[in-house]
């Protein structure tokens, strides 16, 4: 018995020794934006940590997630890794990734510090699953100048972007809106989802039941109200990724378009022909909404499974999402980044930093109106499905009566299968 | 004389179709965007500049992105990943080409001048292996390349782009090798050398125009494939100059013309390569040369 | 023919380095396509039913598979036999003797060294919509008031990705058909020129039949890289605009990676197999040639 007590104690004693001399490496995977920051980032995580080393991976964004299910599908070692709210249901549903909650329940205190939407993005059964890299809003951006010069007050709603637009081509202007169409990306989803928040609609009830294909939606009236506005009006160009939007928005050829908030940071750059002529309004319609989302540093199923991978992840996801958000406010500052840490709203560096390019009380009354998107295991196939039907709608090859009746048939045969 | 005339109009037509668009790459590698972008188009109203190609070697920042500190800079270190993405590419595609040109031409011969059972079954197999698209070979390749342990290796790379470039290799060089009469290398025969002797001295030397149109091939096809090469690769050490490309080419960072400089600098080996191989090798042996 | 009675052995030796590869890499890539296409693979589910012939009709049945079906074989149908023919008249024009036909050949081949997603790009360079350098040519000469948006008409956008892919495709095909070109018995032409024929007549009587063998080939070659291609498109028109320029490879890749589903995304992968299976079978029993090895040979 006394010599069980001793070994026990040793045991005790020795085992912070082994669990610290030994030096854990953790695999991180993200997608290739600014890979020198994230480089830079981590040299600084290893210097404070020194027992853990972090391998980055690569990838380019538009292939991001088709090779990460190849890795994680072909078990490939990977520990942390850029999640997107659109994929945390289906890869937690294939197994790949852990709750960060059922580990470390202190992950907690984060949700009060997170913006509504962003929080919601995260979550899957009820459950935290990361802490937010990157957190933002798809808005309505504009030429100011545009629009001062030719005496037209911005826009409020939909028939005000169309009255203006046609005065706007009256006036010269062949394409006023510059439409971000590219059917492969998430976004051109959401983005118009974004644009039905704006009138107050929505694309599910509670239930999950499509409300899309009822004519009287404001989902419905939308995909009309833009598809009049590219064949009837035809006052709409399309740029084929949001960088040939900025490019395109900068011939000053257009006045408005639907992007990504942080791209006015782009399209206001110092370097850029028509830099400082870039602003955002509310989403247009009677309730101003828009999409908010959140990328965010995911655990994996793997490295849960394994204690000392678990907890060198747990601190690197915790140093870069949350603690008192150096990382976060490091991209808002030096890359004009959106964020999900509602401390960082009132940073002084950063209200310094993004007064280059957008008014940031603007943007904060834009984000406490902003609304995720619909989360389920079969959003993304869904998404995948729809989106070239969408395009179809737009450039009027089909009538939205048709595509929206598609649609809803195919989520009612995913949710069949896939609801629980 | 018309003949001469009209031969020289094709040449220049078919320079232009070829060339102009690689000539408006290089003219927007040194136009600022604000050229670019302009409406109605004044491109050549701002002085050109080298400012892209001297970042991307020595990481010297153009002047103009220095100005406000705070502000996002549209500018990014990925670009200055593209000499060494043309080595990679480089080192890879020679290799894919040494293996296409020696296996390749080895296994034609023996279809060309051999006499075996299963040959027809063996070559139809060799030949029909392309024809399963790459995208539903993905997962499998991925997995075999993991089984492997080659996983983000230079190997990896040469492996399959062999496989994606020997099929045609080995189809193109059986019909060459048919086509050099037997009676050159029966004559050989007579001197006493075996099959061995007589693909390297005779047949090979003969077929320098087709090895080096598989050679040029397996290299091309392998300096310019993304899909494999972005799915294998994750590090630096493996990442080639497509996967790069397309990586900065949706990268918000990237000016238009940093872009087009990286795309311009992506000719220089191909460059290399055609002068050394097709002007000296090409036009000596095998336009000079008389046949047969 | 002393030589090809010698050997009756299987000649491995000659062989191994390329069957050894050919059966890692499509032996079991083949063998893990025509297994998983009869199972139910979607990846959120944990089950993988056996589902028999399931797959294979889902994909019938599809819309969204005749549509990208219609516009690959077009696509191809077009684009093949366009860069064959070119090609033919590049090789055939370096191969005379102009000023600076050194320059030209080695320029020629620049295109082929442009990847595919890159060559995309540089063709939206020329046909962007709104600072385009072709519409920003037809400004400045006055023929248009303003920008076409060559891109967002599903025919336009069509036409420009077959330009632009039978641009990446021309230098390959030349080079092939110059070095068959250079095989020609150049008596043949001599004896043609005697004879009196003309430029055209020599081109059909002595030119293309003599490189036919290499023609089927370049044409097969382009037939397969037309149905499998998809890389200059996505960059260029990303399979709009509303899917005009979706092709089958892309669709197969979104069937597995997009939605998740791998049975549909391997059965779709064995049915273009057997399309280009069938068309290059086709082609090679309808138009004479000695392209394919026989076996008493």
């Amino acid at each position: 018995m006394k010599r069980f007590a001793w070994i026990l104690a040793l045991a005790i004693l020795l085992l912070p020794v082994l669990v610290f001399a030994q030096k854990v490496t953790l695999e991180f995977v993200v997608w290739n934006y600014s890979l020198e920051t994230i480089q830079d980032n981590i040299a600084l995580f290893e210097k404070a940590n020194p027992n853990i080393k972090v391998n980055v991976k690569d990838y380019t964004w538009p292939t991001y997630h088709d090779t990460m299910v190849l890795r994680l599908k072909g078990k490939t070692r990977t520990d942390v890794f850029y999640n997107g709210e659109d994929w945390l249901p289906e890869f937690a549903a294939a197994g790949w990734v852990a709750p960060l909650e059922d580990y470390f329940p202190e992950v907690r205190k984060y949700k009060e510090k997170t913006a509504s939407y962003a929080l919601a993005d995260m979550t899957y059964n009820g459950k935290l699953y990361g802490l937010s890299y990157y957190a933002d809003l798809i808005t309505f951006q504009y030429n100011k100048k545009i629009l001062k010069d030719k005496g037209i007050t911005p826009p409020n709603n939909w028939d005000d972007v169309l009255n203006a637009s046609l005065k706007l081509k009256a006036g010269g202007l062949q394409f006023p809106f510059v439409y971000e169409y590219d059917e492969t990306l998430p976004n051109f989803l959401q983005a118009y989802i974004s644009q039905v928040y704006g009138r107050g609609g929505d694309m599910f009830d509670a239930q999950l039941k499509p409300l899309f294909n009822d004519p009287d939606s404001e989902a419905f009236k939308h995909l009309q109200w833009l598809q009049d506005a590219v064949v009837k009006h035809k006052l709409v160009a399309y740029g084929s990724h949001e960088t040939k939007v900025d490019l395109a928005m900068n011939t000053g050829q257009h006045a408005f378009t639907v992007m990504y908030n942080y791209m006015l940071a782009a399209m206001n750059n110092v370097e850029k022909p028509l830099t400082g002529q870039f602003d955002m309004i509310p989403m247009p319609g009677a309730k101003h909404g828009a999409l908010g989302f959140a990328k965010f540093y995911c655990l994996t199923a793997q490295a849960a499974k394994d204690p000392a991978r678990r907890n060198a992840a747990w601190k690197f996801i915790e140093a870069f999402g949350g603690g008192d958000y150096k990382v976060a406010k490091r991209w808002a500052v030096e890359k004009g980044l959106g964020f999900a840490a509602l401390p960082l709203m009132d940073d002084p560096d950063v209200k310094k930093a993004w007064a280059n390019w957008i008014d940031m009380e603007k943007f904060k009354a834009q984000a406490k109106l902003a609304k995720n998107g619909t989360q389920t295991e079969w959003m993304g196939m869904w998404s995948g499905f729809f989106r070239p039907l969408l395009a179809k709608a737009i450039n009027g090859d089909s009538s939205v009566a048709d595509v929206m009746d598609q649609g809803a048939k195919k989520w009612n045969e995913y949710k069949e299968l896939l609801g629980r | 004389m018309g003949k001469k005339i009209f031969v020289h109009i094709a040449a220049l037509a078919l320079l232009a179709f070829t060339v102009v668009p690689l000539l408006l790459v290089m003219m927007a590698s040194v136009l600022p965007d604000a050229s670019i972008l302009s409406f109605p188009p004044r491109w050549f109203t701002r002085r050109p500049t080298l400012a892209y190609y001297d970042y991307i070697f020595t990481g010297q920042r153009p002047e103009a992105y220095e100005l406000r500190g705070a502000e996002r800079g549209m500018i990014t270190e990925e670009v200055r990943q593209v000499p060494r993405g043309m080595g990679v590419s480089a080192t890879v595609a020679v290799m894919v080409m040494a293996v296409n040109m020696v296996c390749g031409s080895m296994a034609a011969y023996s279809f060309a001048r051999l006499r075996f059972r299963g040959k027809a079954a063996t070559f139809s197999g060799i030949v029909m292996c392309r024809l399963l698209p790459a995208a539903a070979l993905a997962v499998p390749f991925y997995l075999i390349i993991q089984g492997l342990g080659l996983l983000d290796t230079k190997l990896a790379l040469v492996l399959v782009h062999s496989i994606l470039t020997l099929p045609f290799t080995v189809l193109i060089l059986t019909l060459f090798f048919r086509s050099i009469p037997v009676e050159i290398e029966e004559a050989a025969k007579i001197d006493g050398s075996g099959p061995w002797g007589t693909f390297w001295r005779i047949t090979l030397p003969l077929s320098a125009s087709s090895l080096v149109a598989v050679g040029l091939f397996s290299f091309m096809l392998s300096y310019s494939e993304f899909l494999y090469s972005n799915i294998l690769g994750g590090s630096e050490r493996t990442r080639t100059l497509p996967v790069i490309m397309a990586a900065l080419s949706t990268n918000t960072d990237v000016a238009w013309g940093m872009f087009m400089a990286g795309v311009f600098l992506t000719l220089v080996p191909t460059l290399v390569l055609v002068i050394l191989v097709w002007n000296f090798v090409v036009e000596g042996i095998v336009f000079g040369g008389s046949k047969y | 023919m002393p030589s090809k009675l010698e050997l009756s052995r299987y000649p491995l030796q000659w062989l191994f380095p390329v069957l050894i590869l050919v059966v890692v890499f499509t032996v079991y890539p083949f063998a893990y396509a025509i297994y998983n296409s009869f199972f139910q693979i979607l990846l959120v589910l944990p089950t993988k039913p056996f589902i028999g012939f399931k797959n294979y009709a889902n994909v019938v049945a599809s819309p969204y598979f005749w549509e990208s079906l219609g516009n690959t074989l077009t696509f191809a149908a077009i684009t093949a036999p366009v860069t064959v023919l070119i090609s033919l008249g590049v090789a055939r024009l370096l191969l005379t003797r102009f000023v600076g036909r050194g320059v030209v050949r080695a320029l020629v081949l620049l295109p082929w060294a442009i990847p595919g997603s890159v060559a995309g790009i540089l063709w939206l360079w020329i046909f962007h919509g709104q600072f385009g350098v072709l519409n920003a040519l037809l400004y400045k000469l006055g023929i248009i008031g303003s920008y076409i948006q060559f891109t967002k008409d599903p025919r336009l956008a069509k036409v420009c990705v077959m330009i632009a892919h039978v641009w990446t495709q021309i230098p390959f095909t030349s080079v092939l058909l110059m070095a068959a070109l250079t095989t020609v018995n150049k008596e043949l032409y001599e004896a043609a020129e005697v004879d009196g024929a003309g430029v055209f007549r020599r081109l059909l009587s002595v030119t293309i039949p003599s490189v036919a063998g290499m023609m089927i080939i370049s044409l097969i070659y382009e037939l397969i890289i037309g149905i499998t291609a998809y890389d200059v498109v996505y960059s260029l028109t990303g399979g709009g605009p509303g899917g005009a320029t979706t092709l089958l490879s892309y669709y197969i890749w979104k069937e597995s990676f997009t939605q998740l589903n791998f049975g549909t995304g391997s059965a779709l992968g064995v049915l273009v197999a057997l399309l280009t299976l069938v068309l290059i079978t086709t082609i090679l029993k309808v138009i004479p040639n000695q392209v394919m090895v026989r076996e008493g040979e």
